[in-house]
């Protein structure tokens, strides 16, 4: 299984002082965090969410909500474990608030999103997997980015999205099976 | 354990989430059992592939000139604000900055330095202005342009001297823009405010609960109003009017400082 995002963090920002002056209202410091943390929010948005605009948008309010969070961090995880938690619980609650939205279709031909200078050429799998990704349902598709991408375990995944721990499963077999039927095509 | 309680069990079994004893019986089926080695070889295939994704990618292009605008709803509220309908947290995504906002905000903190504070009363109350170059505890704002010309006791606060090379109003081009040729002064403010929030630091805790919240308060406001302006300048960098609204908003914030740390 992927080992979790946040667990290959270096604490620096704790370390530099850095996360304390933005708890203070230093914007400055708060832009550092923002540039350090950007690519690894925006990836999390835009894989559950399927869509790049969207992701993009989720991705913003996921720093002003965490702007506004920062004054309760208490620095007892890393400073990337809470925010990566509460870009879960962003993008889960927007799924919420829009209801129906989340059955927006992803243009499956535009893939340009995922694309980004710092990453390693591949063989077209791993795109072809992101391709996939986004066209999974959203539920499933939320329990497959969490638990098999990120490393999420099926309790927590439950809590955070108020679902019971079989409903989590049920959604990660189905998440699953689908991908394996598209990337067999 | 039978081939359909094997089934169910498979998803975890590939993941490695099942309990030992079930784990050993799932084992033993898929050991023997064709359908169900081929379905946890096609399971681990995929979780490998999941396990070669980037976990960062990086966006299309840079969000951060879509959040400092908004990064004000931390602020205090003040009455100049709450009128305007446009402070909610995560409210509908605007991504253009809007001119009254920033107008506002440096307004707000201007307003709050210039006397509106708790703390800028007491101290003018307590320390009245010093001549002889002593701290300026008048609320006066001093431009960049007519330097620091107080200091504090401690030669690690002193404000900032470079000075700011604004373009001419009416005259030549600046080089590149008015912006990139106030960052040299800008980090100058930085560099003041930083010293200072070290002192501030070290006194917090002889600071009044009340005092110290009242300060924390007033610095997000300027705070606010300097990412406004500087989001601003990132859309017009040769704007004269939003260099010397930066440069004010500085000079209150480290008159702000320089005020606590005199407390």
């Amino acid at each position: 299984m992927a080992t979790m995002l946040v667990e290959n963090e270096a604490p620096t920002a704790a370390v530099d002082g850095t996360v304390q002056r933005a708890q203070q209202g230093d914007v400055a410091a708060f832009e550092k965090l923002y540039r350090d943390n950007v690519d690894r929010v925006f990836a999390l948005c835009l894989r559950m969410t399927g869509d790049g605009g969207r992701a993009e948008e989720l991705t913003q309010d996921v720093f002003v909500r965490a702007w506004e969070k920062l004054p309760t961090f208490e620095g007892k995880s890393a400073f990337s474990t809470w925010l990566h938690r509460l870009a879960v619980n962003v993008v889960l609650g927007s799924r919420r608030a829009e209801g129906i939205r989340i059955g927006k279709v992803f243009s499956t031909d535009d893939l340009t999103a995922y694309e980004t200078p710092g990453r390693t050429p591949d063989p077209g799998h791993s795109m072809d997997l992101e391709r996939a990704i986004a066209q999974l349902p959203p539920g499933a598709r939320t329990v497959f980015v969490l638990h098999d991408v990120e490393g999420y375990k099926h309790e927590e995944i439950a809590e955070l999205h108020g679902l019971a721990v079989g409903t989590c499963k049920a959604q990660l077999h189905r998440a699953r099976r689908l991908l394996r039927e598209a990337l067999e095509r | 354990m039978t081939h359909e309680q094997a089934v169910e069990r498979l998803d975890d079994f590939a993941s490695g989430e099942l309990p030992d004893i079930e784990r050993v019986l799932v084992q033993r089926h898929v050991d023997a059992c064709d359908d169900c080695r081929a379905e946890v070889d096609a399971i681990q295939a995929l979780l490998g592939q999941a396990a070669t994704l980037p976990r960062a990618i990086a966006p299309p292009r840079d969000l951060w000139a879509g959040i400092a605008p908004r990064l004000e709803a931390r602020a205090a509220p003040l009455a100049v604000m709450e009128d305007d309908p446009r402070v909610i947290p995560l409210a509908p995504r605007r991504r253009h900055w809007q001119p009254p906002r920033w107008a506002m905000q440096i307004a707000a903190a201007l307003v709050l330095v210039a006397g509106s504070s708790a703390i800028t009363a007491r101290i003018v109350r307590e320390h009245p202005a010093q001549p002889g170059g002593q701290v300026a505890l008048n609320p006066v704002v001093v431009t960049p342009r007519q330097g620091a010309q107080g200091r504090t006791a401690d030669p690690a606060v002193q404000a900032p001297t470079a000075p700011v090379q604004a373009p001419a109003a009416g005259g030549g081009k600046a080089a590149p823009t008015a912006f990139a040729a106030f960052r040299p002064a800008e980090r100058d403010y930085q560099s003041a405010i930083a010293d200072l929030q070290r002192v501030l630091d070290a006194k917090r805790g002889q600071m009044a609960p009340e005092t110290a919240e009242t300060l924390e308060r007033n610095l997000r406001i300027i705070d606010s109003a300097i990412a406004e302006s500087r989001a601003a300048l990132e859309k017009d960098p040769n704007s004269r009017e939003l260099i010397d609204m930066l440069s004010a908003t500085y000079d209150a914030k480290v008159k702000v400082l320089r005020q606590a740390v005199e407390i």
